[in-house]
């Protein structure tokens, strides 16, 4: 009942302040091959920037794409040598857009500071009345910035949850509701396998969905995955396996199919929606929700998608997300079967 | 039942019912009956006062002519002390009495008992028979259903139906005469094990 | 030796005292009638029993096994129907019982012999989905799923609730059937006209029991005389007998009202009171007391 009236305040709350589309503080880091006094103007002015931070001065190229693959920076501003501001120049803006929106929206604050800067500069050099500098953005992972590259990686952390948590809790309260557990109760049959019993299917049927979700993006959206198939399946057998007990976990609290959908759907859907970083940048959020989003296995296992379907990345890259859902399955499973009761209240 | 009250049209044939149409008429006929199923249509979450309040609303009862009633079913149900009290804390046989007077409040001129007494201990089942005779005695038609065979005996006049057909309809009397036994149990078990089909 | 012994059990939920105080013993091979009306606390004992519930205090055990340490062992040994036909709608007859004979580790053809006679029953609509079946059927359906595995025990929680009266005749034929193999049975009922299938009753209310015996014995102790009372009009009649001043309680029964009376009296001053209350066609005699007026003097004993 609580919950009904709570909603609102928490949504608007969270909307409001918390969670935003707005980007802050994002780690950027800056190839300057010309070392000039303009170059280092600029450079001062994006790092005394709100939306950025700068991460590290880099030396070469190679380095570039070194950040961009270990997921350190978003952004890099490549200046070329001999950097005079004038207009048959240009510098280069490269971003990280498995998120194209935010990718775009970081490319238009750099290239406007940049700009900014050569127009005050440059009134002080008197070379040129009015310079057009249009930084080149150059897209790193999605170079045709389509949205699907970060949408994909969401509908499937979404949809692995709902199957899994959302049926499985729905499938046991079930049996309670309609007394049918009770005669399993009594029955010699292992409180185990009734459990294993429920979770098996919906496992089969989100590695089915896993396999069509795939088919669908590489051929219909034209998504490639540029990294091991083998990989991604992988993980998202594991992502299954923490939404099947989180599923389990809700079907020892609740006895009605009522309690139980709306538990998966709040409890559960909800943060995969807000903090998972599907839909809002986890970057920008404060601190207590950025804590929080990480008890959130939506949230590592979208990362986890984004670095092997799209940025092409193996295994060592994704260790961590591996390891984190790794611990939850295990927590999860041993509580929820602790819970799991062989009697009833 | 389900057709009498105006929740379910016929396939074919007519049926009237406090002389409305059931086909057409089925606003009018809900106007004039009143209805006790075996699940207890009440509120467990309301006290006992707001109970026969919301019921009164439901009917467009007058505010004053609500509250006299309700008190007046207080007093001859005995449940003066517990009007405060909510309907889910009251024993079954007395939410069972509670129901079935406020199925009656709007002075219906049929009111339908879906096995009223279904599961409820014999005294229980026996008092609340008399709130029944006592309503028939008011001139209320009483329609019911049950799986009691000594309740057949209470009624003026019983149907038998075994697959979906009427086998009998008469006095209990004159039933008993025709199947030549002294008890209803008899009667129906004499036509029940014809049954054929299995829903 | 005692397949179900329970002793000074009881169980709260909350405030609320489901049992109070119980104690009964079911022989090997007996059939065990529980029987009292909704609300009563039939299906704690029941929960109990099966291992489902753990009472608050007080022992109880099946076929020897405690049921709250050794509840591993006894859900080996025991069948149990609970109050709802619990049945998987969506399957057929066929399903739900090859499903359970699985759960129980073994299959519909070893122990074809104990569910032959109720399955021939139900056999020609076996493709049909139990949700599907009516009250008799699905009684039928979940009897054969609770012995499929041959239990020792069987527990039927009112297992003839919502069945027309000519399926629990019928019901109540096979439970005489499997008695006769030897399975004890443990069985409750709201209806007062079953009891006399059981070898013994227990009358049961408000979570205590009332009398635990046979029920020629239950009956035998009614202590007064029983009248049964006749005239043309019997809502006069009723409220006449309970007006006067020698009745002890009066309620109807069928075609007549079944009279208590506080001391002895004869026929003629019952008669010579209705004559003078003008009723017609009066018809007085006395009748063997059933389990039914049994229950209701013991409730009235209870209440006064």
């Amino acid at each position: 009942m609580m919950i009904l009236l709570l909603m609102p305040i928490i949504l608007i709350i969270l909307f409001g302040y918390a969670i935003t589309t707005e980007v802050k503080q994002v780690q950027i880091a800056i190839y300057d091959q010309s070392r000039t006094p303009l170059t280092e103007r600029i450079i001062e002015r994006l790092e005394a920037n709100e939306y950025f931070s700068l991460y590290k001065m880099v030396n070469s190229e190679v380095e570039v794409q070194d950040l961009f693959r270990k997921g350190k920076v978003k952004l890099v501003v490549v200046f070329p040598a001999q950097y005079k501001g004038l207009s048959d120049e240009y510098v280069q803006i490269q971003t990280d857009a498995t998120d194209p929106n935010e990718a775009q929206q970081l490319a238009g604050y750099a290239t406007s500071i940049i700009r900014s800067e050569l127009q005050s500069s440059q009134v002080q050099i008197k070379e040129i009345s009015s310079p057009v500098v249009v930084p080149v953005v150059h897209l790193l992972y999605n170079p045709l910035m389509k949205g699907a590259y970060n949408f994909v990686p969401g509908v499937m952390g979404l949809i692995l949850l709902l199957i899994c948590a959302l049926m499985t809790s729905v499938g046991i309260v079930k049996e309670k509701e309609t007394g049918t557990m009770e005669i399993l109760l009594v029955s010699p049959m292992k409180p185990i396998f009734i459990v294993i019993a429920k979770m098996v299917p919906y496992l089969l049927l989100s590695f089915i969905n896993v396999i069509t979700i795939l088919l669908l993006s590489r051929f219909l959206l034209q998504v490639p995955i540029n990294g091991s198939v083998t990989l991604l399946i992988a993980i998202s057998v594991l992502y299954s396996l923490v939404s099947l007990s989180l599923g389990l976990l809700i079907s020892t609290v609740t006895n009605t199919q009522q309690a139980a959908m709306l538990i998966s759907a709040v409890v559960l859907m909800l943060p995969v929606v807000l903090l998972s970083g599907m839909v809002f940048p986890i970057g920008n959020m404060p601190d207590v929700l950025q804590w929080l989003s990480n008890i959130v296995p939506a949230k590592w296992y979208i990362a986890a998608v984004r670095d092997v379907m799209i940025k092409g990345l193996g295994v060592e890259a994704v260790a961590l997300d591996i390891t984190v859902l790794a611990v939850m399955v295990i927590f999860l499973t041993t509580v929820s079967v602790k819970r799991f009761k062989v009697r009833m209240e | 039942m389900r057709m009498l009250c105006g929740l379910s049209v016929p396939t074919s044939g007519e049926a009237h019912v406090a002389g409305y149409d059931v086909y057409n008429e089925t606003e009018k006929i809900k106007k004039h009956i009143g209805y006790m199923s075996q699940k207890f249509s009440l509120y467990d979450d309301l006290k006992v006062w707001e109970n026969v309040r919301l019921f009164g609303g439901i009917y467009g009862l007058p505010k004053q002519q609500i509250i006299d009633r309700t008190d007046k079913l207080l007093k001859i149900l005995n449940l003066e002390d517990q009007r405060n009290a909510l309907v889910g804390s009251l024993p079954l046989g007395w939410k069972q009495k509670l129901s079935f007077s406020i199925a009656i409040l709007h002075d219906p001129k049929i009111v339908f008992l879906d096995e009223p007494t279904g599961g409820v201990d014999p005294v229980t089942r026996r008092r609340f028979w008399e709130l029944i005779y006592d309503a028939a005695r008011k001139g209320i038609t009483v329609f019911v259903t049950t799986h009691y065979m000594d309740e057949a005996e209470y009624c003026d006049r019983v149907s038998i139906m075994v697959d979906g057909r009427i086998e009998a309809l008469d006095t209990p009397e004159n039933l008993k005469l025709a199947f030549k036994t002294d008890n209803m149990g008899d009667v129906f078990y004499a036509l029940a094990r014809k049954a054929k089909r299995g829903d | 030796m005692n397949d179900i012994q329970l002793s000074h059990i009881n169980k709260s939920y909350g405030k609320i005292e489901a049992v109070k105080d119980i104690n009964l013993s079911v022989s090997q091979g007996e059939m065990f009638g529980l029987i009292g009306p909704d609300g009563a606390g039939k299906t704690t004992i029941f929960r109990i029993l099966t291992t489902l519930l753990i009472p608050d205090t007080g022992k109880a055990s099946v076929c020897g096994y405690d049921t709250v340490r050794d509840y591993k062992i006894i859900r080996n040994m025991v069948g149990y129907m609970p109050g709802r036909f619990s049945l998987y709608q969506d399957l057929s007859i066929e399903e739900n019982l090859n499903f359970f004979a699985t759960v129980f580790n073994t299959t519909v053809t070893e122990n074809y012999d104990l569910i032959k006679d109720i399955y021939v029953q139900i056999e020609p609509f076996k493709k049909r989905r139990a949700g599907k079946l009516s009250g008799g059927m699905k009684q039928k359906l979940a009897l054969c799923c609770a012995l499929v595995h041959r239990p020792r025990v069987l527990f039927l929680d009112e297992p003839t609730t919502g069945v027309d009266p000519v399926s629990r005749n019928e019901f109540w034929d096979m439970l005489g059937k499997l008695k006769s193999q030897g399975i004890t049975i443990f069985v409750s009922t709201p209806y007062m006209d079953e009891a006399s299938r059981c070898d013994r009753i227990a009358l049961i209310q408000n979570g205590s029991i009332l009398s635990v015996d046979t029920p020629a014995n239950i009956s035998a102790s009614f202590s007064r005389i029983l009248w049964t009372v006749r005239a043309n009009d019997m809502y006069k009649l009723l409220a006449d007998l309970r007006a006067w001043p020698l009745t002890y309680s009066c309620f109807a029964f069928g075609d007549k009202h079944h009279l208590v009376l506080k001391e002895a009296t004869d026929k003629k001053n019952l008669y010579g009171y209705l004559q003078m209350k003008e009723h017609e066609n009066v018809l007085i005699d006395t009748a063997k007391p059933g389990i039914e007026d049994c229950f209701m003097a013991l409730l009235g004993d209870n209440v006064k």
